[in-house]
This record gives structure tokens, C-alpha cells and sequence, in this order.
């Protein structure tokens, strides 16, 4: 972990988890559908930066979520920075007392059909990671 | 799976009736005997229909629209915040997905972290067809078909469903 990560600027080649709760979020053939991919309610989008951390500490912020929400972690959409970049959206570091790799991703557009073609094409690049079987 | 979701596609008085079978049958799982007479019919009965396995087909995403609906019908179901799915966005789903030409594969069934339910046609992650439907008809769509190809849309469900929409899941679905 680096204390000072919120701090550091998202680099393009940063690695970037978005956390799944919801089975149905993923397909039968082990991709991601677009839907937890789309922001809300402040036309943001939370992600967790891999930078520091080790795999079980990447593994413990998404459990984290969901424990503090009472739902149950499915596993993760892990996808680099520069994919969301490429839609015109910035990661910018938001630490959270519990989770310091905490990120935003923003400036997505107002229009919802826009949203969503955006959250298609992350989807399409991103890659998932069930929760290990403990 | 919810009452509130199942009976909500139910005039009242066939509720009102099947509530006074049930209650003269001694039973008391209302949803249960009425999902179960429906999976019953659909067993033995689809394949005498002339479009008897397109319905059959259209019963289960009705079934898997009420439980995704009842999944998220509480704040926060997907662990960020999202809002609740409502009865309204359930009935437009429902009602969309009835309108639905028969010779049209059904779509998958979700939900977006506003609330509104999702309809998704897939072939592909590059050939894809996401439909979000709000609980004011509100239908926004984006596709990708191809690489490089994408469309999107916005609409309101007037029940009927969108020519372009119909449009865009033909080209989807094609080969």
C-alpha cells in the first residue's frame, strides 16, 4: 500500500478494478455487460487502483464494499486506465478512509444513450476476474 | 418470487379470483399455484400452440424480468448507491417485451444503477444490443455492431416497440 497514492496522478498503464455484485452483471460466456459500467448518481463511476496493493489487498477493498452494503461480491472487471481515457473520461484519485486506492472516473456525458455506449465499450475491453473460491 | 411484481401484470379480478380459489383450496402461496399452473400450461402445452415455444420463451423472461426487478427493488442492490427498480419500470419492461414480434430471440434481463431495468441482445462483446428501460417509458439504447460501427437512441415506449429498435436487433442478431 502507498500512503500517499491519493496523492499520484492515474498514469495510463494503471490497472483499475470495478467491483461486481451482481451476478447478472456478467454473461453466461464470462464477459461484462455494460451495466455496472454506467455512472451514477453523480455521473461518476468508482473504481479501485491496483497501484501498491496485492492481490488479496485488491480482493479485500472490493469484499469491503460489499460487506459495508450487504451484498456479496461476485468478483471484478479489471481494465487500464487508458481505456476509460480513450472515451474521454479522466480517473481522477478519490481515497476513501477505507479503501486510500479509491478513484472516480468523470466527465461522462449527460445523455444516457451516450452513457451506455461508452459503459459497451468499456465492457468489450475490460476483463473479468471471479472471486477466488476461498 | 414478489407478489407485488407477478400480480401487477393480473387484472383484479382474476387476482380477486385466484385469491378466493386459493383460499377455498387451503392454500396460501398465491404466487406459487399461479406460477406453478403457468409453468404446468407451458409444459405440456407450448408445443400444440402455433407459436407455442416463442411463448414459452416470452414466460420466461417474464419470470426472470419479476426477479430481477425484486432483486433490485431495495437502494443500493448493486453495493454503490443505485436506486430501487419500481413497479413502473418492471411495467414497462414487461409490456416491451410483449410487444415483441414472436420470430425475435429474447434478450437477457438487468439493471442499471438508476433503476431501470435492462434488455440486452447479444451475440458478441462487438455485436451487442443494451436497451434501458425507465419507469416513465423512457427507452435509451446503444449498439455495437462491429469494431468500429455503433448506434444509439432515445425514445419513449408508447406500446409498440421503436422500428429502430426492431431494426438495430435484427442487425445485431445477424450473422
Amino acid at each position: 500500500m502507498i500512503p500517499d497514492i491519493g496523492e499520484r496522478p492515474v498514469t495510463a498503464d494503471e490497472w483499475l478494478a470495478r467491483y461486481i455484485l451482481r451476478r447478472e452483471h456478467v454473461r453466461a460466456d464470462g464477459t461484462l455487460k455494460p451495466d455496472p459500467f454506467m455512472p451514477y448518481k453523480w455521473v461518476e463511476l468508482s473504481v479501485t487502483r491496483h497501484l501498491g496493493l496485492e492481490e488479496p489487498e485488491i480482493w479485500q477493498a472490493g469484499q469491503t464494499v460489499a460487506d459495508e452494503t450487504g451484498t456479496t461480491l461476485q468478483g471484478r472487471a479489471d481494465a487500464l486506465a487508458q481505456v476509460y481515457a480513450k472515451h474521454r473520461l479522466r480517473v481522477l484519485p478519490k481515497p476513501l478512509p477505507n479503501n486510500l486506492n479509491h478513484a472516480d472516473v468523470v466527465d461522462w456525458p449527460a445523455d444516457k444513450a451516450a452513457q451506455k455506449e461508452i459503459a459497451l465499450m468499456i465492457a468489450r475491453e475490460a476483463s473479468y476476474q471471479p472471486k477466488p473460491v476461498e | 418470487m414478489s407478489k407485488t411484481f407477478i400480480q401487477a401484470e393480473l387484472s383484479p379480478e382474476l387476482v380477486d379470483l385466484a385469491r378466493s380459489f386459493v383460499s377455498q383450496s387451503g392454500q396460501t402461496d398465491l404466487n406459487g399455484l399461479l406460477e406453478e399452473a403457468l409453468q404446468d400450461f407451458f409444459k405440456h402445452h407450448a408445443s400444440e400452440m402455433p407459436d407455442g415455444k416463442a411463448q414459452a420463451n416470452r414466460h420466461e423472461i417474464f419470470q426472470a424480468l419479476a426477479a430481477q426487478a425484486e432483486a433490485c427493488e431495495k437502494p443500493g442492490w448493486d453495493g454503490y448507491g443505485a436506486e430501487p427498480v419500481t413497479l413502473d419500470a418492471y411495467r414497462v419492461a414487461y409490456r416491451l417485451v410483449e410487444h415483441l414480434p414472436a420470430d425475435i430471440p429474447m434478450p437477457s434481463v438487468g439493471a442499471e444503477p438508476d433503476g431501470h431495468l435492462t434488455l440486452e441482445w447479444y451475440q458478441s462483446p462487438s455485436r451487442v444490443l443494451s436497451v434501458s428501460v425507465g419507469p416513465a417509458g423512457e427507452l435509451n439504447y446503444a449498439a455495437l455492431l462491429g469494431e468500429t460501427s455503433r448506434r444509439t437512441g432515445s425514445e419513449v415506449f408508447q406500446n409498440r416497440v421503436p422500428g429502430d429498435l426492431l431494426q438495430l436487433i435484427h442487425q445485431v442478431l445477424a450473422a
